[in-house]
């Protein structure tokens, strides 16, 4: 009877070790999926100050812009890894960028120099690459929170310190299109 | 680009998704398998006789040699027996098919053939053998082939266009979760691109200048992808996998091409060297098509050449083209079987099986891009420019093969099968209901749909015609399918009977 009993207890320890090392790797999964994203974030960052030397030359009557955009930099930057801010921060970083690449649109010497043209594709790759990483992070996210929701890792997920983590999703205002003033 | 307000649901993630179609995908190989199998056994009914007496003499020479003249002779008296055993087997089988009264005698003189067939598994085994050689061996030189063949050289990286395509194969492969597959560029006009390769983790991507240049951001995006959708779902194996298939028809018959052409002589070389593991993997274009020569129709030129001695040096030329006629009958003989048997039987479950991987991989890049119309913009502008030169042996591995000025390689694997390649249309209409604009050309299923909704006498036309065409297509597949069978028990048997008087003297 006592032998039962100890490899029912055996049995259920290694369930559970089971359960704990599948709980670690989703939440790690999410950890890679987030420096993948950092580094898209990094690498956008990164562009911006050339683009605001190159732009600026051309667009001296639209200072307000290049303001608004390092100010954008500097606060997404500031957020560091607290994803709910930092994604509505990268958001207003994008939609002002994408603002100034509207602008420059209308600024055909500056629409055919070449450092523009370079930039111009460095960001568009930029922005797809950041749209790509999201959704593998997105899909980590679920594929954690799932595990940690549903039984038997809900059994688990509570008493170990396991919570449920946020998508990298931009807010609800920062969704709508960016309005371009000519 | 992806729609930035999606965010997933209850949806499995892509890479997921493209792991189980890898798997998938190997157990599709192992169709091919089966069609390589069953070519052994349709080619078998009249090269297995021919092996068996190719046999019979060598062990005799090697008996009249001194090697080892027992055991060669205990091997010839093993093979007349199995050879006569499985004969009588059949004979058995067709007297009690004869003899049948009632349904329930046909399953006995069934199994007795069943056991006569017993003859054809050397050459399926020979023809499953032949596959997996040739499977491996193009699957480790694809890359290297396609680079040869379509004359690649590595991106150069200060060039603006070549560093954006560089850009959006990193993207894209971000985007499903794989790794980034090498860049290679092409100087020709026509746009085209093509993943090659071994597996997924070491594809390579092949991309003409005219890609760039005659294509946007957005459809060039659309292209790849598809070859990466394409890529990710273990499309590069089942390549090689279907390639082999064809392989195998070529190496079957290229045995009857040895006295005709100098050509197939190579091809021989080749194959061993390639089933040997010590082929270059640049010159498995040369045994690709070689390979394809031997089954393809032209090489009846070669025949014709040779024979045409005969006219023109009309007393010994005739002399000497006379021991060839029964030889040249076995080799018209073969073919028409294996052209037969391809067109019949087994060219369209290949064919089938490689259009729907294709289907597949254009919705898996509308997946990954949920931009169904790039994709078919992309389509239309390289369907009209034509391939690229060095593209005809390599349409498989293509984003899209266009039908018109193909280059011969395309013909010879035409004569084999049906296109492999799906026509442009039908991938056209998968993308519209996808979402495409423009796919005036309807599906199979939504074509039959269209029909079944007529009313009145276009109604009656079409059940007319149906009554009509539907028996007679029945009656016609019968009596196909009756020549094809009778054809191969006859020259099964004849041959047998044959080899066993030869093995026997």
């Amino acid at each position: 009877m006592a032998w039962w009993i100890l490899g029912l207890v055996v049995l259920l320890l290694v369930l559970a070790g089971l359960l704990y090392n599948g709980l670690v790797t989703a939440r790690n999964r999410i950890r890679n999926a987030w420096s993948q994203i950092e580094v898209q974030l990094l690498r956008r960052s990164d562009l911006i100050p050339d683009l605001v030397e190159t732009a600026r030359g051309y667009m001296q009557h639209e200072s307000g812009i290049f303001d608004r955009i390092l100010e954008a930099r500097r606060q997404a930057t500031a957020a560091g890894a607290a994803i709910p801010a930092r994604a509505a921060a990268e958001a207003t970083l994008g939609r002002q960028v994408q603002g100034l690449m509207a602008l420059a649109e209308a600024v055909p010497a500056l629409r055919a120099s070449e450092p523009m043209q370079r930039l111009q594709e460095e960001l568009a790759t930029t922005e797809n690459r950041i749209a790509f990483a999201r959704q593998f992070f997105n899909d980590a996210v679920l594929a954690y929170n799932n595990r940690t929701q549903t039984l038997p890792g809900s059994l688990l997920a509570g008493p170990l310190g396991f919570g449920p983590e946020a998508y990298f999703e931009a807010p609800a205002e920062a969704k709508a299109k960016p309005v371009v003033r000519f | 680009m992806p729609d930035a307000d999606a965010i997933p649901v209850a949806r499995t993630s892509f890479a997921a998704e493209q792991s189980r179609r890898r798997r998938q995908a190997r157990l599709w190989g192992l169709l091919c398998l089966a069609l390589a199998a069953g070519i052994g056994a349709a080619l078998s009914t009249i090269a297995g006789p021919l092996l068996l007496i190719l046999a019979a003499a060598g062990l005799r020479l090697l008996a009249w040699l001194g090697l080892a003249p027992g055991a060669m002779r205990h091997a010839l008296h093993g093979l007349e027996g199995w050879t006569a055993g499985h004969l009588r087997a059949l004979d058995r089988g067709f007297d009690l098919l004869a003899a049948a009264q009632r349904p329930g005698d046909l399953p006995m003189a069934l199994a007795a053939m069943l056991d006569g067939a017993g003859l054809l598994l050397p050459g399926m085994l020979a023809a499953m053998l032949l596959w997996a050689g040739l499977a491996r061996f193009y699957r480790r030189s694809a890359a290297a082939s396609a680079a040869a063949d379509l004359r690649a050289r590595p991106p150069r990286r200060q060039d603006a266009e070549e560093h954006q395509l560089g850009n959006i194969l990193a993207e894209l492969a971000l985007a499903a979760g794989q790794p980034v597959p090498r860049l290679l560029m092409v100087d020709a006009p026509e746009p085209n691109a093509g993943a090659f390769g071994a597996s997924h983790r070491e594809a390579v991507v092949i991309a003409t200048r005219g890609l760039l240049e005659r294509l946007d951001r957005r459809q060039t995006q659309g292209v790849v992808a598809h070859l990466l959708a394409a890529t990710g779902q273990g499309d590069l194996r089942l390549a090689a996998a279907v390639e082999a298939v064809l392989g195998t028809v070529g190496a079957m018959v290229l045995v009857f091409d040895l006295p005709f052409r100098r050509g197939a002589w190579t091809t021989l070389r080749d194959l061993l060297l390639a089933l040997a593991g010590g082929l270059p993997a640049a010159e498995a274009d040369r045994l690709r098509a070689g390979l394809a020569a031997s089954a393809s129709a032209s090489s009846m030129d070669a025949m014709n050449r040779v024979l045409g001695i005969a006219d023109r040096w009309p007393p010994l030329g005739a002399l000497l083209v006379a021991p060839l006629i029964p030889w040249v009958l076995l080799t018209l003989a073969q073919k028409l079987l294996v052209a037969l048997w391809m067109l019949f039987v087994f060219g369209w479950p290949l064919g089938l099986l490689w259009r729907t991987r294709r289907y597949r991989a254009d919705a898996g890049a509308v997946e990954l891009l949920r931009d169904p119309e790039a994709l078919a913009a992309a389509l239309r502008r390289i369907d009209a420019a034509g391939l690229p030169p060095g593209g005809g042996l390599q349409e498989l591995g293509l984003f899209h093969a266009p039908q018109q000025g193909h280059g011969p390689g395309f013909r010879e694997r035409a004569s084999l099968a049906f296109p492999l390649t799906p026509p442009i249309r039908r991938r056209l209409a998968r993308l519209a209901a996808l979402g495409a604009e423009g796919g005036q050309a309807r599906t199979l299923g939504q074509e039959l749909r269209g029909l079944a909704a007529l009313r009145g006498w276009k109604a009656a036309l079409v059940i007319g015609l149906t009554a009509l065409l539907v028996p007679l297509t029945v009656v016609l597949a019968i009596m196909v399918g009756m020549l094809m069978l009778g054809a191969a028990l006859f020259s099964l048997m004849g041959g047998a009977a044959l080899a066993s008087l030869v093995l026997r003297l």
